[in-house]
């Protein structure tokens, strides 16, 4: 079997004395829409952050296409603290920037906007092509790299006209809707040119329509740029609409994995998510 | 239309083959000036005119009419001459002592005609672009130049212009940092001084030494290197310093920051007067005594292509991501943004121009102290990029303009004692100045709470677009 596109191995985030992800592993495979979904608190947004060099996590390794990316054990005084589950800690450390991550070919978007505020849309998308840049310093200031400099604006004007946003490209990036504001989001990630995509709860605050549309849009690219997708979402019809497998996790944990059949009818995500009835 | 642009180039470079031919052949023609103004003869030039004159009279007493009309028109013929002769003495000597303005007028008048036709020509539009810019740059130039050759180079004026010119390279170097990406660093004065004392200890004359360091037995470099040069090492200098504190000081954020850098300044200024340092820096004496410009063009040539340079970058795809990561961080380092060596280009950047900024300002006071660089000096450069708006190049340059003629010359009355009649002016004297001066910076402040531009820039582009959207807006009225 070929390497998977991404893969957690044991990833476990403890911050003090709360293990926010424990022993969390599994695999994406290419062209796949996997979704991770649970509670609120459940450490979705952690194991994204673990994922992308945020954080690094206290144990466990993450590797991206077979290349090992992140990896680590519980060091210092977490070594006496460590309250994960999985105790076999692997001997390797790996630390890489969310920049150095992000070059590998992950994008990702936030949960909370994080659009470049004083910036029109265009910028916003125009600031993506840089990690691609051959041009230093000195070929950038002089205006040696008039051919890569166009070839940039093109890119980033063919992202944002694939979100859609073409006509709004000189308009502030926070002067947009929401929902635009979510499809610039997307747009300047896909601008990285990306093989995964982590999308962090796109459909926050959107309506159904919106949503409805932006589950077409999410499977739409993914075959339009030869994306992988993994998304945390908390609109369940979105997740089971478009996902071809779901993780669940509760407290760090996993609590099921499978196809949205499997997962729709599963007695502990049904728990996890309306509570048990105390009698 | 096209015709007529190259007719109006031809007449402009006629123009100035004329302005260039006087002043060209009233430069060896002073004998021959001063025998024109010769007061003897213009006595006998008077003379006889006065004795035409008296015949007229004599003419009109004698009731001669014909011998009256005779008389009146040889005089009249005669003082026109004369009226002639002291205009033609008059525009010999005008170019005579402007030559050098009116060359600058005449090399002003052909790049505006180049311009010209380069627009009537240009069919891609990509010139088109650069003459309007292309002419006000030589207007600013030419105009300094002429206001230098009429003011005096000591003049008022002149002063605010150099120290102004000076100040806006510093307070556009601070706006990078500070305003572009968003560190927030108050090393501005640590890091001038480091040029300005890079700047002097390398362009002291060689046979001066051993009078400025006298105390150090004459220093240890007894080389004098052009000056260019010390200021390009200048700018290398800081440079260093910023790339070596850059690497601790930039892991910490916003007022940590700026607590460290101001730290840093502080223990700059120590060091350079510690007595060890003597054969290098003088200890706490003065630097005196190396190169000096002596026209307000070396320092608006130096600034303006500083400025240039700075403006390049803030627009090329390292600005962009500069701005990005004043935006957020988080944002941009996800967007593959180092942060880390990001940050470190824009601070050893904005420290290489606030080093040639120094060498320019220890220029321009012809004497460098180690104590003058308090952390004061930061704060006024701070305030300018506030003022002027943070992120803003073209509002730093303004701002420090205003700022330093309002602190140095509009204000400078407040200072002064004055009676109106016998009447005392209340509150005029030494030291009122800096107060009513504060109380302008917080209208400022006050009134405009981004600066006077923001973060935008004085663009021709958009300024012509408003101009043609009132003309449409007009049409469409009528």
């Amino acid at each position: 079997m070929a390497d998977a596109m991404l893969e957690l191995s044991h990833v476990t985030m403890q911050f003090g004395g709360v293990v926010a992800v424990d022993n969390l592993s599994m695999h994406i495979d290419q062209d796949e829409i996997v979704a991770l979904i649970g509670p609120n608190g459940a450490g979705k947004t952690t194991a994204f952050n673990c994922i992308t060099g945020v954080y690094t996590p206290t144990s466990g390794q993450v590797f991206y296409r077979g290349e090992l990316i992140v990896s680590n054990r519980p060091q210092g005084k977490m070594k006496t603290l460590y309250a994960g589950s999985h105790k076999d800690f692997p001997t390797q450390v790996v630390v890489n920037t969310p920049d150095r991550i992000t070059k590998m070919g992950l994008a990702r978007t936030f949960q909370n906007i994080r659009l470049f505020k004083t910036q029109t849309v265009f910028e916003n998308v125009l600031i993506a092509t840089h990690l691609h840049r051959t041009s230093n310093l000195f070929t950038a200031t002089m205006r040696l790299n008039r051919q890569e400099e166009r070839s940039f604006r093109e890119h980033a004007m063919s992202m944002l006209e694939a979100v859609g946003l073409q006509d709004e490209k000189d308009e502030l990036a926070v002067s947009l809707p929401y929902g635009k504001q979510r499809r610039l989001e997307i747009a300047r990630a896909l601008a990285t040119r990306p093989r995964l995509l982590l999308l962090d709860e796109p459909a926050a605050g959107m309506n159904p329509q919106e949503t409805d549309a932006l589950g077409r849009f999410i499977v739409d690219i993914r075959s339009r740029f030869g994306l992988t997708v993994f998304l945390i979402e908390h609109h369940m019809d979105l997740v089971m609409d478009i996902s071809d497998r779901i993780y669940v996790i509760d407290f760090g944990r996993q609590i099921a994995h499978g196809i949205p059949e499997q997962i729709q009818d599963n007695p502990d995500v049904i728990t996890a998510y309306l509570g048990v009835d105390e009698e | 239309m096209k015709m007529f642009k190259i007719i109006l180039a031809a007449l402009l470079v006629i123009l100035a083959l004329v302005i260039t031919a006087s002043a060209l052949t009233t430069r060896g023609t002073l004998p021959t000036l001063l025998e024109r103004m010769d007061p003897e003869n213009l006595a006998a030039q008077d003379a006889a005119m006065q004795k035409a004159k008296d015949r007229v009279t004599t003419a009109l007493a004698e009731n001669n009419p014909e011998r009256a009309q005779r008389s009146l028109d040889r005089y009249i013929n005669g003082f026109s001459a004369q009226l002639t002769l002291s205009g033609r003495v008059g525009y010999d000597l005008f170019f005579f002592r402007n030559g050098p303005s009116m060359l600058a007028l005449a090399l002003f008048l052909v790049v505006a005609a180049a311009g010209l036709i380069a627009h009537a020509l240009d069919r891609s539009g990509r010139v088109r672009k650069l003459v309007l810019p292309a002419i006000l740059i030589t207007v600013l130039y030419v105009g300094v130049y002429i206001v230098e050759n009429i003011a005096g180079a000591n003049s008022m004026l002149m002063t605010v212009l150099k120290k102004g010119a000076i100040y806006a390279l510093l307070a556009v170097s601070m706006n990078l940092l500070n305003g572009f990406t968003g560190l927030f660093s108050l090393g501005q004065a640590g890091f001038m001084l480091i040029g300005a004392y890079t700047y002097a200890i390398f362009s002291i004359e060689t046979q001066s030494r051993a009078q400025v360091y006298q105390y150090y037995a004459g220093g240890i470099i007894q080389f004098q290197l052009p000056a260019l040069v010390s200021i390009a090492l200048a700018g290398l200098a800081a440079a260093l310093f910023a790339f070596l504190i850059g690497w601790p000081v930039l892991r910490l954020k916003s007022d940590y920051l700026a607590i460290a850098t101001l730290g840093f300044a502080e223990i700059i200024r120590a060091i350079f007067q510690y007595d060890g340092l003597g054969p290098l820096t003088n200890g706490s004496n003065l630097l005196r005594k190396f190169t000096v410009f002596d026209t307000a063009l070396f320092p608006f040539a130096v600034a303006g292509v500083c400025i240039a340079l700075i403006a390049l970058l803030i627009h090329s795809t390292y600005g962009r991501s500069f701005k990005a990561i004043r935006d957020d961080e988080v944002a941009a380092e996800a967007m593959g943004i180092n942060l880390y060596a990001h940050k470190q280009m824009a601070f050893v950047i904005s420290s290489f121009f606030a080093g040639v900024g120094g060498a320019l300002l220890a220029m321009y006071q012809t004497t460098v102290q180690a104590a003058a660089f308090t952390s004061a000096m930061t704060y006024e450069i701070l305030l300018i990029v506030v003022i002027g708006g943070m992120g803003s190049i073209s509002g730093s340059v303004i701002a420090s303009f205003l700022f330093v003629a309002a602190s140095e010359w509009w204000l400078r009355f407040l200072d002064n004692e004055t009676m109106l009649g016998s009447f005392r002016v209340p509150l005029l004297r030494s030291g009122f100045r800096m107060v009513v001066f504060s109380v302008v910076i917080m209208a400022v402040v006050l009134f405009y709470r981004k600066g006077i531009m923001g973060d935008r820039e004085l663009s021709l582009g958009r300024f012509r677009r408003r101009l043609s959207h009132r003309r449409k807006g007009g049409a469409q009225d009528g």
